[in-house]
Order: structure tokens, then C-alpha cells, then sequence
């Protein structure tokens, strides 16, 4: 897909992958950015040629002629420069509540969930997913596959056995169900910026998990809580979601 | 190692904190609030995962430190977080994934290791020729790992605010609570001091984590000297080297009745 040719210059253009088939982002950052910019009525475009930035990441954007990667630092700019303050209801302790379970789904569920689910286990089914010929499939392994799985060595869990890591999963996953409970949105009643972070990290294990992977089953069963909560939050910010799907 | 005790395998004790190790500390804070009595041995072996500490309890061999506190937690029935209600304790984990995925890459990795690691290495009396290969093999090899995690591609200015942020909203939670889940410790407790200890007594003064939990997060620096004093009586015996008289940490045999005993006392 090529790049917006006419850009609205008050847009933010938004680098990210191309639309999954189930999802509109098979990265639950790129995810949460975007559902954070329906949030707050910040104008963006795609641009879905799957360029990496700067810090070799993805989601990054181009704001006032800057470069800026990683998704928290993008909300901060935004928030900054348009004056947004999706929290300004909620108390401190709340502030930090949500801080800790950003910073625990972000550094933690994700690897042992999303990256395991999908990178470890079940890396054809990606591939396939992301239409990478299956000519190809030998070399993404051999080059991709084994630096992603370096990265996680490097950050601590892939020392550990599957069983190990899905317990690790299941127990951040669990919590994520408890706090949540019956509530409409993570903090109470309305959305606040950790509903992108959630939306974004549990949309991924609803939709976009390999066939029979347990989160799924975990997220809609099991604690259907979740399920349920990432409906709300896809009515009520995609409500195009089927028209930014692959096709 | 003695039958029926459980021995925690750690890396020796230097410096002035009974472990610069965040998770060593973490798991013999735990081991005594939760008075499992227990031996340490310091001859340096690292488990299969490459990691230490570890624990050995009879044929039970369990590695990662966060796995041996859940293993301890079944195998002795401890009842410290019992009493917290589903959403406390659904904080509690999240702070300390927090804290031991993120926090602990900014705070001691970045700012206390690569960045003052020549302090670091005078605090923990390290000699000459181990600090030149520290810095040789060691320090890159961090580096390597902090960008690996993700952390390590920022900026030193985005590294300490991230440290910082994350540092805050954990004094934000805990307030003026004795505890960070109220007036009892329980686990996480354990967790957020053994972070936090080493970087207000193992750390350059000049590092900003120290200054910040000094001079701005007050509630913290408190935190962990109240946590001194109850669980690590014996703190400065064992930084200077004496030989440890501790019921729950021993070199000599323990008599796991004895202890129990001393434990219903107290």
C-alpha cells in the first residue's frame, strides 16, 4: 500500500504494519495508538508500508517535522502540544494504578502472551498471517525468529519453559480480569488513557491469537470479562473496524 | 545442604547491604517475613537458566526468584496475603512486574551499574582486576541486554524519566501506609524493597535515583528503613562480615523445631 499522497497537513502521519485479516494492527502498540487518537479526535493517517524508525520500532509518527518513535512518547507529545488530558478525572493513586498495570501488560504480559503465542510457538502461522511467501519462511526464521528470540533472552523471559511463561501470562492476565471486574471502562466509568493501552494489548489475544492458542480461550471463557470489554471499546471506537481490515 | 531447610544459593555478600542484588534480597526479605528458616551458601553456582538466586530444598531444585517465592509460598502454607481482596492484590502484581521488567532496567542496570559503576565498585570494595573485566565484559554486555529489552534504545534523558515515573507512582500508591497494601506487609513488600534498598545503600550518591528517593520520594527512603529495622535486625553484622548468628540465616545446622519455636514466640 502506498503512502497518503495528499497528507492533511494537520494530520499526524502514523507509520505502522499493514492491516491483518482479524485485526487492524497485528501490534498491539500501533493498536493502542490509534485507538488512543479515536479517543481524542487527534486527525491521523497511515502510512502502512511497515517502515520501521529510528529505534528499529514500530508504531512511530512524524509530528511538526520530527521523528518520534515508541508509542508512550508519542501520547506524551500529543498530549503536550493539543493540550489532551484524557485523565484529568482521575485521582493520583488511580494515575499510578493505571501507570503500574501500562508498565506490567507493556514489559511483561506482552512478551509472555503475545510474543511467545506468536514468535516461539506457531511462527509459520504469523508469517502466513502477515503474507510473507512461504518460500521465504526459512529465512524469516533463520534471521528474524532467531533475533526476536535473542531479544527475549535479553530481557529475561525466554529463559523460561513454555509452561513457566504461560503461568507468567495467565497470573498478569488473571489480575488484568480482577481489576477490570464488571466496570464499562478499566478505571470506573469513563475512558481514560490506559483503555487505549488494554483496548490495544487485549484485542490482540481476542482476535489475533493462532488458532487453539489458550489466551483466547483464557480472554473469552475463562474471564469473559475482558471479551466483553474489548466489544464495548471496539463498538465505541471502531466502529469502522471492518472496513480496516485486510481485504 | 540440611535436610528439611531450605538453602537459598546467592552470590557472596559485599558492600554495605546484605545483597546488591535486587532479587537475593527480595527473596530472604520474603523468607523471613513469611519465618521460613533457611541457610545460605555463597559458592557462586548459577542455575540452568544462568540465573541467581536459587533455592534447594531437599530434592525440590527451583530457579527464579519470583518462582521460589511461589513454591515457598505453596510448600509453607504462608498466609501473609491471604487477607487482601482480589483487586489489591491484582495491584500488588502489577507493581511488581513493574518494578523487577522495567523499573529495575533504569534504576539499577542503567543508572546505578553502566553509569556509576566506578562508585558502585568502591562501594562493593571490588578489587582492581575484577573491576577492569567488569567493565570490559560486564558493562557491554548490559548494554546488549538493556537493548535487546527494548529499554536500552532510548535516550539517557528517556531512561531516567521512565525510571522516574515509575519510581513516583509507586510513592503515589503507597502514601503514608506503613505498607504498600496497608498496615501488614505482604509479599510485594518483599519485592519493592529489595529494588529500592540498593538504591538508597549500594548506589552513588550522584545517581539520580538516589537523589530522588532522598530528596523527593521521602515516603520510600522511609519504607525501606522501616522494613530494616523489622526484618534485617542483624543488617550491619552482616555487612561487616560477622559471622551470621541470625536464626533464619545460618552457616551452622539449624534446628528447624528450635526455630519454630522462637518464631511462635515472637
Amino acid at each position: 500500500m502506498a503512502a497518503v499522497a495528499n497528507q492533511d497537513k494537520d494530520a499526524i502521519l502514523m507509520y505502522h504494519f499493514p492491516r491483518a485479516s482479524t485485526i487492524p494492527s497485528a501490534s498491539p502498540f500501533a493498536l493502542k495508538l490509534e485507538t488512543y487518537f479515536r479517543m481524542t479526535g487527534v486527525k491521523y493517517e497511515s502510512d502502512l508500508t511497515g517502515k520501521f524508525s529510528k529505534k528499529g520500532k514500530i508504531p512511530w509518527v512524524i509530528i511538526d517535522g520530527k521523528e518520534i518513535g515508541d508509542s508512550a512518547f508519542i501520547i506524551d507529545y500529543v498530549n503536550n502540544k493539543y493540550n489532551i488530558d484524557l485523565d484529568k478525572n482521575l485521582s493520583d493513586l488511580d494515575k499510578s494504578i493505571a501507570h503500574c498495570f501500562r508498565k506490567m501488560t507493556e514489559e511483561n504480559t506482552f512478551w509472555a502472551s503475545i510474543s511467545y503465542g506468536r514468535l516461539v510457538d506457531n511462527f509459520p502461522w504469523l508469517l502466513k498471517q502477515l503474507g510473507v511467501p512461504s518460500a521465504l519462511t526459512w529465512i524469516a526464521k533463520l534471521i528474524v525468529r532467531r533475533r526476536l528470540l535473542k531479544n527475549m533472552w535479553g530481557h529475561g523471559i525466554g529463559r523460561h519453559n513454555g509452561a513457566e511463561v504461560r503461568s507468567i501470562a495467565e497470573g498478569d492476565i488473571r489480575s488484568i480480569s480482577e481489576f477490570l471486574d464488571n466496570k464499562p471502562f478499566f478505571m470506573g466509568d469513563q475512558p481514560t488513557s490506559i483503555d487505549a493501552v488494554m483496548f490495544g494489548f487485549l484485542a490482540e489475544l481476542v482476535w489475533f491469537m493462532p488458532p487453539q492458542h489458550w489466551t483466547t480461550k483464557f480472554v473469552t471463557e475463562e474471564h469473559s470479562n475482558i471479551a466483553e470489554y474489548c466489544e464495548r471499546m471496539k463498538a465505541k471506537f471502531w466502529p469502522d473496524w471492518e472496513d480496516n481490515l485486510k481485504k | 545442604p540440611q535436610p528439611g531447610v531450605v538453602t537459598v544459593h546467592e552470590i557472596p555478600r559485599r558492600g554495605p547491604i546484605p545483597s546488591f542484588s535486587p532479587f537475593a534480597l527480595k527473596l530472604e526479605t520474603f523468607l523471613r517475613m513469611a519465618k521460613i528458616p533457611y541457610q545460605v551458601d555463597h559458592s557462586d553456582k548459577v542455575s540452568k537458566k544462568g540465573k541467581i538466586p536459587w533455592i534447594e530444598l531437599d530434592e525440590d531444585v527451583i530457579s527464579d526468584s519470583t518462582f521460589c517465592i511461589e513454591y515457598l509460598i505453596k510448600k509453607f502454607a504462608v498466609r501473609l496475603d491471604n487477607h487482601l481482596c482480589e483487586e489489591d492484590k491484582a495491584i500488588a502484581r502489577c507493581m511488581w512486574k513493574m518494578i523487577e521488567e522495567n523499573t529495575f532496567w533504569a534504576t539499577v542496570v542503567q543508572d546505578r551499574t553502566i553509569n556509576h559503576i566506578d562508585e558502585f565498585m568502591k562501594i562493593c570494595k571490588v578489587p582492581f582486576v575484577t573491576v577492569v573485566l567488569i567493565k570490559l565484559i560486564s558493562v557491554p554486555r548490559l548494554k546488549k541486554l538493556m537493548y535487546s529489552h527494548g529499554i536500552g534504545r532510548h535516550s539517557q534523558e528517556e531512561i531516567r524519566h521512565i525510571g522516574q515515573q515509575d519510581l513516583q507512582a509507586i510513592s503515589t500508591i503507597l502514601g503514608t501506609k506503613p505498607f504498600f497494601l496497608g498496615d501488614s506487609a505482604t509479599t510485594v513488600d518483599a519485592v519493592i524493597f529489595g529494588l529500592l534498598a540498593n538504591l538508597t545503600h549500594c548506589i552513588s550518591e550522584e545517581a539520580w535515583s538516589y537523589k530522588l528517593l532522598k530528596n523527593d520520594l521521602k515516603n520510600l527512603d522511609d519504607f525501606v528503613e522501616r522494613m530494616k529495622d523489622i526484618y534485617w535486625p542483624d543488617w550491619n553484622e552482616l555487612i561487616e562480615g560477622k559471622p551470621n548468628t541470625n536464626i533464619f540465616c545460618s552457616q551452622d545446622s539449624i534446628d528447624p523445631d528450635a526455630v519454630m519455636d522462637m518464631c511462635n514466640e515472637l
